[in-house]
């Protein structure tokens, strides 16, 4: 089967401003934002990309719509980089990946009315004439079920609820057709009771619609729900991937298994024990000796801190970036 | 139109202003069609003082004054207009560029217009003058060149604001221009302080017109205000109204067009704005202290109602809350953004917002009476609560972590805070007292001497979280402790305030609107919906056997890790409009269970069971 997009070894490092004797001695230090991962899609495929903040998710999400520019590395849609693309084409490609934002209150124009902003789009690229382009954003305000359509083009930003808001972003985001949808924690600032009517929406318009998506989320829960596949980011690089089910039940990572495990369960109960976990994730500005999570790790040995672990094969198409991945994964206490 | 009036209420200077300015503009307009005298005519008698004929009298060669006062307001507004408009228009483009591009392009325009900025304005204006002759178009270029810099200063400010902000952001995503993201996006969103500055520019500069005028400088075939006030100066003693009249209005338009940009700018930036006003309290009640019964709650609310007043109107956001927590008793509150969840725990520490005012309710907090009828209960003229808050009770808020003293150790911050309560006590116990509630919540020792800054997000909040221990209250009322952190940290915390509560038998008040966390931490949950607890039971009848059609809906609206995978179920509609009366259950629009009744009487409030309680009018009914 022939991949939507697939990134190799895709880096990026943010400099950092050092101190002068530093710059005399000629350090240069910058933050691994990302660092260097490989992501497949398959058309239509949904895949979670999930970790902490600080992990490079958001970042590889700005990578992907070249609103960031690597430092190193490919991203291939249909086979064709498109990091160095010339104005045209990485135009035609903006087209046909689109981004839905984390925060719906400031991801449309104040300024813009709902239509405007639906419509937007389709400006930008020139597709058909005004009308049909007001047919068009119309029609998709529909699809995300913001009835009745005429009492909600009209409105400004201002007047609609947060729920609302991102259903305009995602008319916003497919009124172009794309065939890859970059989604960066679009519930996590909705309310419960809103987040189940968004969540169901964008399953059923990337099933009717055969969309690819790429969804980035720190909620286990919520990429579960979502995704078919998962990939667990720490620290700028992908530590666990496979199918979501598979990540979920029978996680080969123990950050993953942590992640699981720290999603407070809707039951109550004696607490789970949970293990003290050392410190936070601290971004990186120097290359890592041996496991990144390994200063964190409750399994952690002498291994972990001078060996980097390589991708571990689980099974077809499940690995993990552990020394001791065998073991979480036959179910060894992590937690 | 509305909006005009909204923001002209309660502006007197603004709106003297404007009409002031309104004046001028009829007046500059309307010039050639009054009734009023040839302003250049030297018909009448030179020095006549003011009088039926010549409101304003005439000068030293017979001109009607009146007459060339209007005629110099329409030179003044169109010098101001025009010179205005070249300079907003160079700024906005420049400004612009300057702060969208960045980089190199930024340095180099930046540098220009601090360059201009310290040219003095008058000497340049008077040296293109000198250099091109004083016809007024010089003039009005002389002028915009010396005040475009202001405006590309305050607009490259915007636009550096303005570019980060995800709907710029996501418009480039989707493929848009430079130029359409600058001209569609940013700019009409950063308009506001740059025609606040215009209206200052104007008075700017009718004020060098007129001192141009005034050095002989102006054009001298139109009638300006600087002109006539110099004329006049030489007649000082014989004819006064030549100089006071022009001089008057000189000092007028400026004053208006400044007082203009004042208004403006507090009317158009949201951040001068006074958006709450301070609610009217209830006049406190005087209660003869009784000794508190020595196994009373440690919080019994019952009936709690406040309000916020927002300007013209105002909500409910906790209407009419009633619970009791026994010591060592935990109580999860949970709900949507809005139901009023935060007002609760404000109220019951009468920690509100100024705008809030409790309406009804009693409080009382270990068997000491603060709230009565929603009066606060003071004894000898000290709030009851004064001397509970901290000691008996303590809250920690949301954004709490950012509420640190950025230039203070957070040690001598905890020391500090413990020495206000402890007057009795030394630095040395404080001392103690702070590495023991370091201890408790697990933040290290050494981070005694660190700043907030130099910690984490989790650190701070555990910082925090001692900070409420510090004075070792029984209730601590802990409201959304966790929601900006990461998950792990969240996870971490919440276990530690469920092990305080082992420890120091703390009774404790969750508020949180996740659902899980407060299935974990406490022993009893209450869910709020528009103000009222909907319902109240153990946790594990909440999770297992809830009777409201609310909870049940949210319960499954949540996605989960274990399990079967199944799809989280929608709830249709939005949270309710809390300004609205309340005359039936307040769930039945969105609610799949309503029947006729829902929408038209307001639900009982049903005992299911010992300590279940559900607002349903099907609550009682069989579990289906």
């Amino acid at each position: 089967m022939t991949l939507l997009l697939e990134t190799r070894g895709l880096e990026k490092r943010y400099p950092l401003r050092s101190g002068m004797m530093a710059a005399l001695r000629g350090e240069r230090r910058s933050l691994r934002a990302v660092d260097g991962i490989n992501l497949t899609l398959s058309p239509g495929e949904i895949v979670a990309l999930v970790g902490e903040s600080g992990s490079g998710k958001t970042t590889t999400g700005k990578l992907l719509t070249l609103q960031e520019t690597p430092t190193s590395g490919e991203i291939l849609f249909e086979g064709r980089d498109v990091t160095t693309l010339g104005h045209v084409e990485r135009k035609a490609y903006l087209r046909r990946v689109q981004m839905i934002f984390q925060n719906p209150y400031e991801a449309l124009d104040p300024r813009h009315r709902v239509i405007q902003s639906v419509m937007e789009p389709l400006e930008i690229h020139n597709t058909g004439t005004a009308a049909e382009r007001r047919a068009n954003a119309e029609r998709m305000l529909e699809a995300v079920e913001l009835r009745p359509v005429a009492r909600f083009m009209d409105r400004y930003p201002a007047d609609l609820s947060g729920g609302q808001l991102q259903r305009v972003a995602i008319a916003r985001a497919l009124v172009l057709n794309p065939h890859l949808v970059i989604a960066d924690e679009p519930v996590s600032m909705l309310d419960v009771s809103v987040r189940a009517g968004v969540m169901n929406l964008m399953l059923r318009l990337s099933r009717d619609l055969g969309l690819a998506s790429l969804y980035i989320t720190h909620d286990l829960a919520v990429a579960r729900t979502m995704s078919t596949r998962m990939a667990v980011m720490y620290l700028g690089m992908v530590v666990e991937e496979g199918p979501t089910e598979a990540l979920v039940a029978r996680a080969a990572h123990p950050y993953t298994r942590l992640l699981v495990a720290s999603v407070p369960e809707h039951r109550a109960g004696p607490r789970r024990t949970r293990i003290k976990l050392a410190g936070e994730a601290s971004a990186l500005t120097s290359a890592p000796q041996g496991c990144r999570f390994a200063p964190r790790c409750p399994l952690a040995t002498d291994i972990c801190r001078t060996q980097i672990p390589m991708k571990l094969q689980i099974s077809a198409d499940h690995w993990s970036a552990c020394h001791h991945a065998l073991q979480v994964v036959s179910g060894h206490q992590v937690v | 139109m509305l909006g005009l009036v909204r923001v002209l209420s309660g502006r007197i200077a603004l709106v003297l202003s404007m009409i002031i300015v309104g004046l001028a503009v009829f007046a500059a307009i309307a010039a050639p069609w009054l009734p009023i005298a040839d302003p250049n005519a030297m018909d009448a008698m030179p020095y006549t003082p003011p009088g039926a004929e010549h409101w304003l009298g005439t000068d030293n060669y017979g001109r009607d004054v009146l007459s060339r006062i209007v005629w110099g307001a329409r030179l003044a507004l169109l010098v101001a207009l025009i010179s205005s408009a070249i300079a907003s228009f160079l700024g906005i483009v420049l400004g612009s560029i300057s702060g969208y591009f960045g980089g190199l392009i930024d340095t180099v325009l930046s540098r220009t217009f601090d360059v201009f900025l310290l040219i003095p304005s008058f000497f340049l204006v008077l040296l293109i003058v000198a250099l091109f002759g004083s016809r007024i178009e010089f003039t009005m270029v002389a002028i915009a060149l010396t005040t475009w810099p202001r405006s590309a200063r305050i607009m490259r400010a915007q636009v550096l604001s303005l570019k980060s902000r995800v709907y710029v952001q996501a418009a480039k995503a989707a493929g848009a221009s430079h130029a359409r993201t600058l001209i569609r996006h940013i700019i009409p969103n950063g308009l506001a302080p740059i025609i606040t500055d215009a209206t200052i520019l104007m008075g700017l500069a009718v004020l060098t017109e007129a001192g141009l005028s005034f050095l002989g400088l102006g054009d001298q075939n139109a009638v300006s205000w600087g002109r006539m006030i110099f004329d006049g100066q030489r007649e000082l003693r014989l004819a006064p109204w030549m100089s006071i009249f022009p001089g008057v209005s000189l000092l007028l338009l400026v004053a208006a067009f400044n007082l203009l940009g004042d208004g403006l700018n507090e009317a158009l930036n949201p951040q001068l704005r006074r958006l709450t006003t301070r609610a009217a309290q209830k006049p406190t009640c005087e209660l003869v202290p009784t000794v508190p019964e020595p196994d009373a709650p440690i919080l019994r609310v019952s009936n709690l109602r406040m309000a916020y007043d927002l300007g013209s109107n105002s909500i409910a956001p906790v209407d009419g809350v009633s619970f009791t927590l026994q010591r060592g008793d935990s109580l999860g509150v949970v709900g949507e953004s809005g139901c009023g969840k935060s007002s609760l725990g404000a109220a019951i520490l009468q920690v509100m917002a100024p705008n809030a005012r409790m309406t009804d309710g009693d409080i009382d907090l270990a068997g000491a009476p603060i709230l009565r009828d929603g009066c606060r209960v003071v004894h000898n003229g000290r709030d009851s609560l004064a001397s509970l808050r901290w000691t008996k009770a303590a809250i920690i808020f949301q954004s709490a972590m950012n509420a640190l003293n950025p230039v203070m150790k957070v040690g001598d911050q905890l020391i500090e805070a413990f020495l206000l309560h402890r007057t009795d006590a030394n630095r040395d116990a404080a001392m103690q007292r702070v590495v023991a509630v370091f201890d408790l919540i697990g933040v290290p020792r050494a981070r005694m001497g660190s700043y907030p800054h130099e910690l984490s997000g989790g650190m701070r909040q555990r910082v925090m979280i001692a900070l409420s221990l510090l004075h070792e209250p029984e209730l601590l009322v802990a409201d959304e402790p966790t929601t900006a952190l990461d998950v792990l940290v969240q996870d971490q915390i919440l276990g530690e305030i469920d092990a305080l509560k082992k420890q120091m038998g703390l009774s404790l008040i969750l508020i949180s609107h996740d659902m899980g966390a407060v299935a974990e931490t406490c022993r009893r949950v209450a869910v709020m919906y528009a103000g009222e607890i909907i319902e109240i039971a153990p946790t594990e009848t909440i999770f297992g056997y809830a009777r409201h059609p609310y909870t049940q809906a949210l319960l499954a609206a949540l996605p989960t890790v274990s399990g079967e995978k199944r799809l989280p179920k929608t709830l249709p509609g939005e949270p309710v409009n809390m300004a609205e009366p309340m005359t039936a259950c307040r769930f039945a629009p969105r609610c799949e269970k309503a029947a006729d009744i829902c929408r038209t009487t307001r639900p009982p409030r049903v005992d299911v069971a010992p300590e279940h309680e559900a607002l349903c009018h099907f609550a009682g009914l069989v579990r289906t």
